[in-house]
């Protein structure tokens, strides 16, 4: 029995000096062409942090879901798997052991078939075709804490989500705040509900959004659809933030919302709720 | 803080397993099988590339021309991992949750995954199978 350098069933601790926060990666393939292979495709990497991969996601929204291929490659353009997966056996996919991607460096693929998933309506079309990486950044120094001592109880921000505008109206986003008021709260999960009768058209929502930190830093490089940020998805299972997400008494949970609706599709009338912990002063 | 209690243990890091003196990383080998209606492969293989051992720790398919098959795998040395053919309704065909092969198999580097399987759907077939785990590397002193 060989002695492990650490336990897999203990805790996961980052490194000393180190602290994460979550971050997703996402390729849109709006811009692509159905039907024909693109290869070499790259998505760098931010340059003022490590990127360590956990989960891919989206492979059928990029590529033909039943005929389509995906070789990924690391930050040294190895390829991770002997030869171009399925699109079906991308979807929601661990990585592990996680993977690394050092600062400013690139997650490299090939995307065989090419398919965009797509809202039409009419002579209308919206894309929802991404091909997420979900993970961390990981930056040195010390991570942001609350600055008391605290026992944390359950809360849940809500917000009521209603979405009257179309993709071809300009702009077709909204920034929302959220006040962090009375106690610092830590965020670990997005919910979203359907707050109407109405089915939700297309294979999942048709929202986009951007989530900001305390300091208003983005957490994914553009806007990414609902659905990867979103516990209770239906169509990726196992979302989640990769490490909590703290804002202090004070601040505001940011995030702006982009509509992917075409016309007859809204109003669209959600409940958006962040889920997580309230640190009550001891 | 370093850990969200909300996400699934693969989301929220897991420690690395690796014995001193090497490092893994993630690897996927993948099998295609292509087969015509009453097909019956022995003795396939899945060739472990020579520059790392590899570590088998799960199995996942997907359908690309779904139909039943019936599966045995083979470790390096062709020992049978099963005592019968194996339905495929007894794989997992959900990556985010692949059958899990443990304890984990060492695949020593050039050797092979080797694979038996039957198509017993009665039509044509395609499926590929991920077999997922981790390539473990010699870390230079």
């Amino acid at each position: 029995m060989p002695a492990y350098i650490c336990q897999p069933d203990q805790p996961y601790q980052t490194p000393g000096g180190c602290w994460d926060q979550p971050r997703i990666y996402a390729y849109d393939a709006d811009a692509l062409i159905d039907g024909v292979d693109q290869l070499n495709l790259d998505l760098e990497t931010q340059a003022d942090a490590e990127f360590i991969l956990r989960k891919i996601d989206g492979a059928g929204l990029v590529v033909n879901p039943v005929t389509g291929r995906i070789l990924l490659r690391d930050w040294l353009g190895q390829p991770t798997s002997r030869r171009p997966l399925s699109a079906g056996l991308l979807r929601s996919t661990a990585v592990l052991p996680e993977r690394h991607f050092p600062p400013g460096s690139g997650i490299g693929f090939d995307l065989y078939t090419v398919l965009r998933a797509s809202n039409v309506v009419g002579p209308n079309t919206t894309f929802l075709s991404q091909l997420a990486f979900q993970g961390l950044h990981r930056r040195k120094g010390q991570p942001l804490d609350s600055r008391y001592g605290y026992r944390q109880k359950p809360f849940i921000y809500t917000v009521p989500l209603l979405v009257n505008w179309l993709w071809l109206t300009l702009p077709n986003y909204q920034l929302g705040i959220v006040p962090v008021n009375n106690r610092d709260f830590e965020l670990n999960a997005i919910r979203l509900y359907v707050a109407n009768s109405g089915a939700i058209p297309g294979p999942g929502v048709l929202l986009k959004m951007q989530l900001y930190d305390c300091f208003e830093r983005p957490l994914a490089n553009v806007p990414i659809l609902m659905d990867y940020w979103m516990e209770n998805s239906e169509v990726f299972v196992g979302n989640a933030l990769c490490a909590p997400l703290l804002y202090p008494v004070g601040s505001e949970i940011r995030y702006q919302i982009t509509s992917l609706a075409l016309a007859g599709q809204v109003p669209l009338n959600y409940e958006l709720e962040f889920v997580g912990m309230q640190r009550f002063p001891v | 803080m370093t850990s969200n209690v909300f996400a699934p243990p693969a989301m929220a890091g897991l420690n690395d397993a690796n014995p001193p003196g090497f490092v893994d990383v993630d690897f996927t080998y993948t099998f295609d099988a292509d087969m015509p209606a009453g097909a019956s492969w022995r003795d396939q293989q899945v060739p472990i590339e020579n520059d790392a051992d590899f570590v088998w720790r799960g199995v996942c398919y997907t359908d690309i021309i779904a139909g039943a098959f019936n599966v045995r795998f083979q470790d390096s040395q062709g020992y049978y991992l099963s005592s019968g053919m194996v339905s495929n309704g007894n794989i997992s065909n959900e990556p985010s949750s692949p059958t899990p092969v443990f304890p984990g198999l060492i695949f020593p580097a050039g050797s092979r995954i080797g694979i038996d399987i039957d198509n017993v759907a009665g039509i044509p077939i395609h499926v590929q199978f991920a077999f997922r785990g981790v390539k473990r590397y010699r870390v230079a002193r």
